[in-house]
C-alpha cells in the first residue's frame, strides 16, 4: 500500500492512538519516512495531544472526601426531612409533637406506589414514615394524607383529612406521621403530592390487631 | 438495605473513597468547574448510597461509575437548559480564560500559548464534541471505554471524534491571540 499526503494527513490521528490496521500503519510509516511536512503534521498532532492531556484539574482540598460523605451519611439519616416536615408542622394545632429519628433509621413505607401492609396494635401510637423521593428540589407541593378509619393521628383524633403546601428537596424526603390505632379492623392511608398539574398516590394499608406485637415497618412514637 | 446502620456507611465510604479522586477528574473534566464537579460528585454518591447491596457485588467498579456519572451529568444538561453557557460561565472556569490576554509575550512558551488556546477552544466546540475530546484525548480513556460510558456505537464513536478533532483544530486556527504571539516570537504554529 502506498499513501500519498492528503491519505496520510487523514490518518495521522489514528495513527498516534494506533488505531490503525497493521498495512495502514506500515504505509504511513512508509510515508513519513520520506515526507517532512507529513512528518511536521504528526509533531502537531502529538503536541496537541500532550497539551491536551496536560488541561489543568483545579485540585480539590482535603475535606473533600470527607464533605461528601458527610452529606450521604447526613442526607441517609433522616435529617433533611425538617424543612419537608415544616409545612406539615403548621398544618397541625399546637399539642402535636413529631418526633424525627435523626440517629437510627427504621424501613420507610411505602416506597414508591406499591402498596404495603403495617400491622399496628391497638391504642398504641407509632410513627409511619413516609418517604418521596423527588428528582429535583420542588417548590410548591401539596400534600395531602387521608386516613383511615381504624387510624387517629395522634393527639389529634378529630381530622381525617390534612392538606398542606410544603417542599420537598431533592433526593429523599421523609415525612414521619405520629399515628394511633383506635379501632380493630384494616384501612387505607392514602397521601397524595400534588405538583403543577401532576400528583401521586402512596398508600399503605394499616391493620389493627389486638395485641400488642411490634412490627418492624412502624415504631412507638414517643412524645416529646 | 434499609434499615441503615452504620456500618452501611462505612461500607460505602471504603468502597467508594478509592475512586472519588478520578470520579472528581473526570466530573471536572465533564462539567469544567470545580464547583460543579464537586456537586457532581456529590449527587452521585447521594444516588449511590441505596444502591449499597447492589454496588458490593460488582467487581469492576470504576467503569461503571464512570458511567454513572456521565449518566448523571448528562440527565442534569438536559435538565437545564442553561447548562451549556453555565459550564463556561461561573468565575473559576477554567476554561473561560481567553488566551494569552494576561501575560507579557516574552514570558510566555509556545507550550503556555497552545494551553490557553486549547481551554480557550474547548468552549467553543458543541457539547457532545467537548465531551469527547475530554474523555479522549484528555483523560485517555479508550474508544472502548467510551462506549461502555456512553452507549453510542463504536463506528459512530469515531467518525465523532475525528469531526471533533477537526473542529477543534479549525477553532485554534482562528484563535487571534496566538497569531500575535507567533509574530512576535517567530515561532512556527502547529
Ligand atoms: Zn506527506
Amino acid at each position: 500500500m502506498k499513501m500519498n499526503c492528503s491519505e496520510t494527513r487523514v490518518r495521522l490521528d489514528d495513527y498516534y492512538d494506533d488505531e490503525l490496521s497493521v498495512l495502514e500503519f506500515r504505509a504511513v510509516n512508509e510515508h513519513l519516512a520520506s515526507c517532512d511536512e507529513c512528518k511536521h503534521e504528526l509533531q502537531a498532532v502529538d503536541a496537541l495531544r500532550q497539551a491536551l492531556r496536560d488541561m489543568p484539574v483545579a485540585e480539590v482540598d482535603d475535606e473533600f472526601e470527607n464533605r461528601i460523605f458527610g452529606e450521604v451519611r447526613k442526607h441517609y439519616s433522616g435529617a433533611s426531612s425538617s424543612r419537608f416536615a415544616a409545612g406539615f408542622m403548621t398544618a397541625m394545632a399546637a399539642g402535636l409533637a413529631l418526633w424525627f429519628a435523626t440517629s437510627i433509621f427504621i424501613p420507610q413505607l411505602p416506597v414508591d406506589d406499591a402498596s404495603q401492609v403495617v400491622m399496628v396494635a391497638l391504642n398504641d401510637a407509632y410513627e409511619v414514615r413516609l418517604k418521596f423521593d423527588a428528582p429535583v428540589d420542588l417548590e410548591q407541593v401539596t400534600l395531602s394524607i387521608d386516613l383511615p378509619d381504624n387510624i387517629e393521628l395522634e393527639g389529634y383524633a378529630d381530622r381525617k383529612e390534612l392538606t398542606w403546601q410544603t417542599q420537598l428537596k431533592q433526593g429523599q424526603n421523609i415525612l414521619a406521621l405520629p399515628l394511633k390505632a383506635v379501632a380493630i379492623g384494616e384501612g387505607e392511608l392514602v397521601a397524595q403530592l400534588f405538583y403543577g398539574d401532576k400528583s401521586r398516590s402512596f398508600r399503605v394499608i394499616l391493620k389493627t390487631t389486638g395485641n400488642d406485637a411490634l412490627i418492624y415497618q412502624v415504631r412507638k412514637f414517643n412524645s416529646v | 438495605m434499609w434499615p441503615i446502620r452504620r456500618s452501611d456507611h462505612q461500607l460505602f465510604e471504603q468502597l467508594m473513597r478509592p475512586h472519588l479522586k478520578y470520579l472528581y477528574r473526570l466530573a471536572y473534566r465533564l462539567t469544567g468547574q470545580q464547583h460543579a464537579a464537586e456537586d457532581l460528585v456529590q449527587e452521585v454518591m447521594l444516588k449511590l448510597f441505596p444502591r449499597l447491596e447492589e454496588i458490593e457485588k460488582i467487581e469492576k467498579l470504576s467503569p461503571w461509575l464512570s458511567k454513572v456519572l456521565y449518566r448523571v451529568f448528562i440527565d442534569q444538561l438536559r435538565k437545564d437548559k442553561r447548562s451549556p453557557v453555565d459550564l463556561i460561565g461561573d468565575d473559576e472556569s477554567i476554561y473561560e480564560t481567553q488566551p494569552g490576554k494576561e501575560q507579557q509575550p516574552a514570558e510566555v512558551t509556545e507550550s503556555e500559548i497552545l494551553q490557553k488556546k486549547i481551554q480557550y477552544a474547548v468552549t467553543h466546540l458543541n457539547e457532545d464534541q467537548r465531551i469527547l475530546i475530554m474523555l479522549h484525548d484528555v483523560e485517555g480513556y479508550s474508544l472502548l471505554e467510551i462506549q461502555q460510558i456512553q452507549d453510542v456505537p463504536l463506528g459512530t464513536l469515531k467518525s465523532r471524534l475525528n469531526r471533533a478533532r477537526a473542529k477543534l483544530r479549525e477553532i485554534l486556527k482562528e484563535v487571534e491571540p496566538y497569531a500575535t504571539y507567533e509574530r512576535v516570537k517567530g515561532v512556527r504554529g502547529i
